[in-house]
């Protein structure tokens, strides 16, 4: 593996301190903003290896899609037995404000986010799919293109498929289901911890960048009211705020960063909303397990991308398993996302241990357990030129418009602890750029 | 099988002119072979576009917004209906009225009690649901000023008293736990008042069941909306953005 870092990896990390690549988190109720790391080592994926992810997760991304649609209609995988109903409708993300609605071109993840690990063995794993609005995208996107001010000759001497098509990809996939009108991306403003995400895609994709105040509905319409005071309609809407502070007539009623009505206007067919309410219910952790039955269920398919092994203790067979097995495994709890409520059954205590064993004996629906994959480690250089290896995982990032496509990149994080599983930005840890090769 | 008259008002009043200001009301009941609706008058003041939809329960929304100062917000509805609480309706069934929602989770102390009660409930879901009412029935008491709109099922019941709409979401919450799909209903019934909050049960069709007064529902209740709980059923739902505070009177009669 190549593993000569890209010159002047510092240059491309002060520029983005300038440009102002900073990712958000919230510490102690408190909100900071920090620097996401940049390591100039990228990761690298060999053109077949690449084909091969990029069929797996169109048809993951197809499949769910086709779920979603189903769940919020004839529910025929139920019915026939495949998913069992205990997993949709104790699912806090099944929302039944969504049934029945037709999403423009019955597109429900237009930009699905998923994430995978590569094993030892070579293979690549899947351990989560993110489809409510999965952010990230930018970070590998302008780290690509400052690399290409600060070291110019990296991009002719590899054979490096170019990455800078994102916002095309993204800007057809809303063109594709607006439904009349403008594209705009909804921000809940700069104290979000993406917004710079959400300010530089709508400047690469040439959308309206809006804040719930400038939108307002009018006779089943939604409408901008842009800085000039003219009214624009809008029929696509990038919303980057979650379901459930979306439409305060409709979820949580003391959201003030939601438009009233929203929902409505959906529901009548007038706005396409990317990505559509109510997705959750195919991407938390519970449906993860059914993924691969979805895959065979709705397209007649073997799965070309694997699973984490999974077992779910709602079935009596897996929870014998988990239960004689449990130090081995990980635990999450399904109602969990950001790498919070994951447990590895080597670290808990006794204590914790016999909870955990109660807790998945009396609320088994809450849980999954998994596998441990060993996977990869890949080299982070240091400040003093060292190399250094930690846990490193995939974002690939899937556009579903007219067809369905992978981004030829993805974002690369590591994890700051050189122990730890859980490679998550909302947890720290840096990124590195992800090459795809050309042959 | 009868013949009733309705009406129901909503009235706001604010203490400062409002601008912005977003409704979003349920308050066209639905015909059904239950409740087959004659004749309906929607009246709202001041006059506004509004716009119409269906939400995910089957429920009509009248939707709009002023962009002009008000003090006041009134709707109403008066109709009349040919009601039939024998008939059979088997339409809007959801999977997920047979799972808790977010007002209906059963707790310790609602769990104590099914499991209390539920080996001799009866056979049918039907004959299940009205033993369970009356077990309820003899346990709560009904007590205004105790709970509010979001006041849980559990909370209410560990109190042991509280109004109808809490009496509909303790035995939601238990006739979910037995397995029976049940709704939320909101509407009106027979004499003046608030608006009454009930239940339905599907049994073959929709029953409908009164646990604040330990009956079926006669042919003297029309139903204006309906979901998994009383939030979902709300009648009127709206965001004043400033303006002062506000005072609302709700009241409706059936004859």
């Amino acid at each position: 593996m190549n593993t000569t870092p890209v010159a002047n990896a510092r240059e491309i990390n002060s520029l983005m301190a300038r440009y102002g690549v900073k990712f958000g988190i919230y510490k102690n109720g408190t909100f900071k903003e920090q620097l996401f790391p940049f390591d100039a080592i990228p990761r690298i994926i060999k053109h077949e290896d690449f084909q091969k992810i990029e069929k797996g997760l169109i048809q993951r991304v197809d499949a769910l899609n086709m779920f979603l649609y189903d769940i919020y209609h004839d529910k025929k995988i139920v019915k026939d037995g495949v998913v069992p109903e205990d997993f949709i409708y104790m699912s806090k993300n099944y929302m039944p404000e969504c049934e029945g609605i037709d999403p423009s071109k019955k597109i429900y993840s237009h930009i699905s986010g998923i994430d995978l690990v590569e094993g030892k063995d070579d293979e690549w794993y899947i351990l989560e799919d993110n489809l409510r609005i999965p952010s990230g995208a930018s970070y590998p996107l302008i780290a690509r293109e400052l690399t290409r001010i600060a070291s110019p000759k990296t991009f002719e001497q590899n054979n490096i498929v170019d990455n800078r098509n994102y916002a095309q990809m993204l800007r057809e996939a809303m063109d594709y289901c607006n439904c009349g009108g403008i594209n705009a991306i909804l921000t809940p403003g700069r104290y979000n911890a993406a917004y710079f995400e959400h300010s530089y895609l709508a400047e690469r994709t040439g959308a309206a960048l809006v804040q719930s105040h400038e939108l307002f509905i009018e006779n089943n319409i939604l409408y901008h009211r842009d800085y000039s005071g003219k009214k624009n309609r809008v029929g696509a809407l990038y919303r980057r705020i979650s379901d459930e502070y979306l439409d305060p007539l409709s979820f949580n009623p003391e959201s003030l960063i939601g438009i009233p009505g929203l929902m409505d206007t959906y529901r009548a067919g007038n706005l396409a909303i990317i990505n559509a309410p109510g997705n959750g219910v195919a991407d938390d952790k519970g449906a993860y397990y059914f993924v691969p039955k979805m895959i065979k269920y709705y397209l007649n398919e073997e799965p070309i991308l694997n699973n984490a092994p999974t077992y779910l203790p709602f079935y009596p067979d897996d929870q014998k398993y988990v239960l004689e097995n449990i130090r081995k495994l990980v635990i999450k709890d399904v109602a969990e996302a950001g790498g919070y409520g994951v447990m590895f059954g080597a670290d808990l205590s006794e204590e914790r241990l016999e909870e955990m064993i109660h807790l998945i004996k009396t609320e088994p629906r809450r849980w999954i357990a998994q596998e441990i994959i060993d996977f990869k480690d890949l080299p982070i250089l240091e400040e003093d030129g060292t190399q250094i290896m930690r846990k490193a995982d995939l974002r690939a990032f899937v556009i579903a418009g007219e067809t369905t496509k992978v981004w030829a990149s993805g974002l690369t994080r590591f994890s700051r602890n050189p122990d730890s599983f859980v490679v998550n930005s909302s947890q720290g840890g840096g990124f590195k750029d992800t090459w795809v090769l050309s042959r | 099988m009868k013949r009733v008259r309705f009406e129901y008002i909503t009235s706001l009043k604010l203490s400062s002119p409002v601008t912005g200001h977003y409704f979003s009301i349920r308050c066209i009941p639905q015909s059904t072979t239950r409740q087959r609706i004659e004749s309906l008058d929607f009246t709202l003041y001041p006059q506004t576009p509004t716009w119409k939809n269906v939400d995910g329960f089957g429920n009509e929304i009248i939707s709009g917004s002023y962009t002009f100062p008000h003090l006041n917000f009134v709707f109403a509805i008066c109709g009349t209906a040919l009601t039939d609480c024998t008939a059979i309706d088997k339409t809007g069934m959801l999977d997920c009225y047979r799972y808790p929602s977010k007002l209906t989770e059963p707790g310790g102390e609602i769990r104590a009690f099914y499991n209390a009660i539920k080996e001799d409930l009866g056979k049918r879901p039907y004959e299940r649901s009205m033993t369970a009412m009356e077990r309820l029935y003899d346990v709560f008491e009904y007590k205004q000023g105790i709970t509010n709109v979001k006041t849980t099922a559990e909370q209410a019941f560990t109190q042991r008293c509280g109004v109808c709409q809490d009496y509909a979401h303790i035995l939601l919450s238990i006739l979910r736990l037995d397995g029976i799909p049940c709704r939320y209903a909101a509407g009106l019934f027979a004499g003046e008042g608030e608006t009454h909050g009930w239940i339905e049960i599907y049994d073959g069709g929709w029953i409908g069941i009164d646990p604040t007064n330990c009956h079926r529902v006669n042919d003297e209740y029309i139903r204006i909306s309906h979901g998994r709980d009383f939030a979902d059923s709300a009648i009127d739902r709206g965001v004043i953005y400033g303006g002062g505070y506000q005072t609302q009177t709700v009241s409706g009669f059936l004859v």
